[in-house]
C-alpha cells in the first residue's frame, strides 16, 4: 500500500476539497458568460481584424463557437493557472516541506527508501492532479449543456489532460528541485519561473518572427497548441508532457538519495 | 559478536568546519551508552550520521556490523528512533500516526502499542497540536520503542518529560536493556543519564574527550567531608592520611577532601565522639570536565562555560 501517499492526501484532505470547489466554481463560471459572449456581435468580431495565424495561435480564431471560446477562455488561460499553482506549491512541499517541519526524520527512520518517499509524494501529487481534472471535466459535462455547450466527452477530456498534464510536468520539476535542494522558497520560484516564461513564450511567439518556429518547444503548446476541443487529443503531445513530468521525477529520486538531510 | 555501534574515523565537515572529526565509538551489546556534550557539540551529528540522515564526509558507521549507508534499510528495522528536535504531523492524532509508522515497519504488535501509551498516560485519540510538549515527546517515545528494537538511539530523550515520567522511560530503558537491546542516550547535563548509563562519551566540539564507566568516574569522585565531633579534634588527626587534602579544622568541626577509598578516613573519625557527618559528591559534570579539561583545551572552543550551557 503507498502508505505515504495515503498520508499525504489525507493530510491535504481540507486543502483537496477547497481546491475542489474552487475549480468546479471557476469553470462554471466561465461557461456561465459563454451565452452574453456570443451574443455579442461587436466583441466577437473585434478580432476577426486581426491575421489568421496570430488569432489561431491566441486561441481567438472563434470566439464565437464553443471551442474556440473554451480553448480562449479556459484551456489556455485559467486552467493552466489553476493547475500550475496546485502542481507547482505541491511540487515544491513535497520534499522540502517535510524537511522544514521536521518530520522527514521520522520517515527516514523507518525502513523504507528515499526513493519511496519521492515516488510516494509524487504519487500524491499526480492524484490530486487527477481530481482536479475529474473535478473539470465533471463541471464542463454537467454545466455545459446548461448554456448550450454539447462538446462531446472526449474532446473536453483532452483538453482538460493537456492541463493536468501541463501540472505534472511542472510540478515534477518542482519536485525535482525540492528533492534535490530541500528548499521550498527556492523550489517554487524557480518552478513558477520557467512556468511564467513558458507561457509567455507560447502567448508572444506568434507575434513575433523566428519565436514562432519554435514554438514546439513549449509545453504549453503542447498542452492546448494544436486546439484539442476542435481536433481531440495529440497523443504525442500529451506523452511529452508526461515524460516531461516523469523525468525530474525519477532525477529527484536520485538527486534525493544523494545528499544530507538536515 | 560484533559491536552494536561501531565508529571509525567517522567525520563530518561543512565548509572546512569539523561538525564531527575522526570519531571511534564502540557501543557494546546490551549496554546502554551514554552520550554527553554541550549543545552543538556534535551529538546530534553523529546521530544523523548512524541514521543515515547525513552522509560521512570520512570514514564509517555500523550498527548490528552493517554499514549504515549500503544496508541502511535492514539496520533501521532493527533501530528505534527519537529525534532531538521531534517534529510530528500535527493535524494527526497520536493513534493515526503510530498506525502509520507501524505501517511504514511492516507493522508492528498492537498490544505493545497499547501497553507502552498506558504506561505513559498518552491520549491517544487526541490531534497531536492539541498535546502539550511532554505528550508529544511521549508519541516520539512510543514510536521509537514500539517495534522492540535491538538498537535504541535516543537525541535528548526526556526533555519536555516531569520527573515522574523520566522514571518512567528509565524503567523502561532498563527493562529492553535487560532483555538485551543497547541503548544510545545523548543529553548536555551528564546528571541525567547518571542513573541509566553504564558507560559515558563526553564529546566537544566535534571531538571524543573520553568514554568513562560512571562507576569508575564515581569512585574516583573526591568527596567534600564535613565532621562535627563532640569535642575539639587537632588538624593532624586528618592531614596526613592517605588521600586527604584542604584539611580545614574549627575547634569541633573538620572539613577535608577524600580522594580514592573512605577506610583510613572513616577509621580515624571513628578514634573521636562524632555528633554529625557529611560526604558530598561533586556533580559529576565538574568531575568529568576538570579531569578532561586539559584535552579538551585542544582541540575545544575557548568558552568553558559552554560545556555547562543548559539553554536549548
Amino acid at each position: 500500500m503507498p502508505e505515504l501517499a495515503l498520508r499525504s492526501l489525507r493530510s491535504e484532505r481540507t486543502a483537496l476539497i477547497g481546491w475542489s470547489a474552487a475549480t468546479f466554481a471557476l469553470v462554471a463560471a466561465v461557461l456561465a458568460f459563454w451565452p452574453s459572449i456570443r451574443d455579442n456581435p461587436a466583441l466577437t468580431s473585434s478580432f476577426g481584424e486581426l491575421p489568421p495565424s496570430v488569432r489561431s495561435a491566441v486561441g481567438l480564431a472563434d470566439l464565437g463557437s464553443p471551442a474556440g471560446y473554451l480553448q480562449g477562455q479556459l484551456f489556455s488561460t485559467l486552467a493552466p493557472l489553476i493547475f500550475l499553482s496546485f502542481a507547482i506549491g505541491r511540487g515544491a512541499r513535497a520534499i522540502a516541506g517535510e524537511e522544514e517541519r521536521g518530520t522527514i526524520d521520522l520517515l527516514l527512520a523507518t525502513p523504507i527508501r528515499r526513493a519511496r518517499v519521492v515516488a510516494e509524494k509524487a504519487l500524491a501529487l499526480l492524484a490530486g492532479l487527477l481530481l482536479l481534472g475529474v473535478v473539470t471535466w465533471a463541471a464542463l459535462l454537467v454545466v455545459g449543456p446548461l448554456v448550450d455547450i454539447d462538446l462531446s466527452a472526449g474532446r473536453l477530456a483532452a483538453a482538460t489532460a493537456g492541463s493536468v498534464l501541463l501540472g505534472v510536468l511542472y510540478g515534477g520539476l518542482a519536485l525535482c528541485l525540492s528533492a534535490a535542494t530541500g528548499r521550498r522558497g527556492l523550489s517554487l520560484g524557480v518552478a513558477a519561473g520557467l512556468a511564467a516564461a513558458g507561457f509567455l513564450y507560447t502567448s508572444i511567439a506568434p507575434f513575433v518572427s523566428g519565436l514562432a518556429d519554435h514554438l514546439g518547444l513549449s509545453p504549453f503548446q503542447w498542452a492546448y497548441g494544436d486546439e484539442p476541443l476542435r481536433r481531440g487529443a495529440d497523443w504525442g503531445d500529451l506523452a511529452l508532457l508526461l515524460g516531461g513530468g516523469l523525468l525530474p521525477s525519477a532525477l529527484a529520486v536520485v538527486l534525493f538519495d544523494r545528499r544530507d538531510v538536515r | 559478536m560484533e559491536a552494536a555501534i561501531r565508529t571509525r574515523d567517522l567525520t563530518k565537515t561543512y565548509r572546512q568546519v569539523a561538525a564531527l572529526a575522526a570519531l571511534d565509538l564502540d557501543v557494546e551489546r546490551g549496554e546502554v551508552f551514554g552520550y554527553i556534550g554541550p549543545n552543538g557539540a556534535g551529538k546530534s551529528t553523529t546521530i544523523r550520521l548512524l541514521l543515515d540522515l547525513l552522509r560521512p564526509t570520512r570514514g564509517r558507521a555500523e550498527i548490528l556490523g552493517m554499514d549504515v549507508r549500503r544496508r541502511g534499510v535492514e539496520v533501521r528495522r532493527r533501530l528505534g528512533y527519537l529525534a532531538g528536535e521531534l517534529a510530528l504531523y500535527e493535524e494527526a492524532t497520536g493513534r493515526e500516526l503510530l498506525t502509520f509508522l507501524a505501517r511504514l515497519r511492516g507493522g508492528v504488535e498492537r498490544a505493545y502499542v497499547a501497553a507502552l501509551a498506558d504506561r505513559f498516560g498518552l491520549p491517544l485519540d487526541r490531534p497531536i497540536r492539541e498535546l502539550s510538549k511532554g505528550n508529544k515527546q511521549k508519541v516520539g517515545l512510543i514510536q521509537a520503542f514500539m517495534h522492540r528494537p535491538e538498537v535504541l538511539i535516543l537525541d535528548e530523550p526526556t526533555s519536555g518529560l516531569d520527573p515522574l515520567l523520566q522514571r518512567t522511560f528509565h524503567e523502561l530503558v532498563g527493562e529492553v536493556s535487560r532483555d538485551g537491546a543497547t541503548v544510545l542516550l545523548s543529553s548536555h547535563v551528564l546528571s541525567e543519564l547518571e542513573h541509566v548509563a553504564d558507560r559515558v562519551a563526553m564529546i566537544r566540539a566535534g571531538r571524543l574527550l573520553a568514554v568513562e564507566r560512571i562507576e569508575d568516574l564515581k569512585r574516583s569522585a573526591p568527596r567534600r567531608v564535613a565532621v562535627t565531633f563532640a569535642a575539639p579534634v587537632a588538624p593532624e588527626a586528618f592531614a596526613n592520611l592517605p588521600g586527604v587534602t584542604g584539611v580545614d579544622v574549627r575547634g569541633a568541626l573538620a572539613r577535608f577532601t577524600v580522594h580514592g577509598g573512605m577506610d583510613a578516613v572513616v577509621k580515624a573519625i571513628a578514634r573521636h565522639e562524632v555528633v554529625s557527618l557529611s560526604a558530598q559528591e561533586p556533580e559529576l559534570e565538574e568531575l568529568f570536565l576538570d579531569r578532561y579539561e586539559a584535552r579538551g583545551a585542544q582541540g575545544g572552543r575557548p568558552d568553558r562555560d559552554g560545556g555547562r550551557s543548559r539553554d536549548a
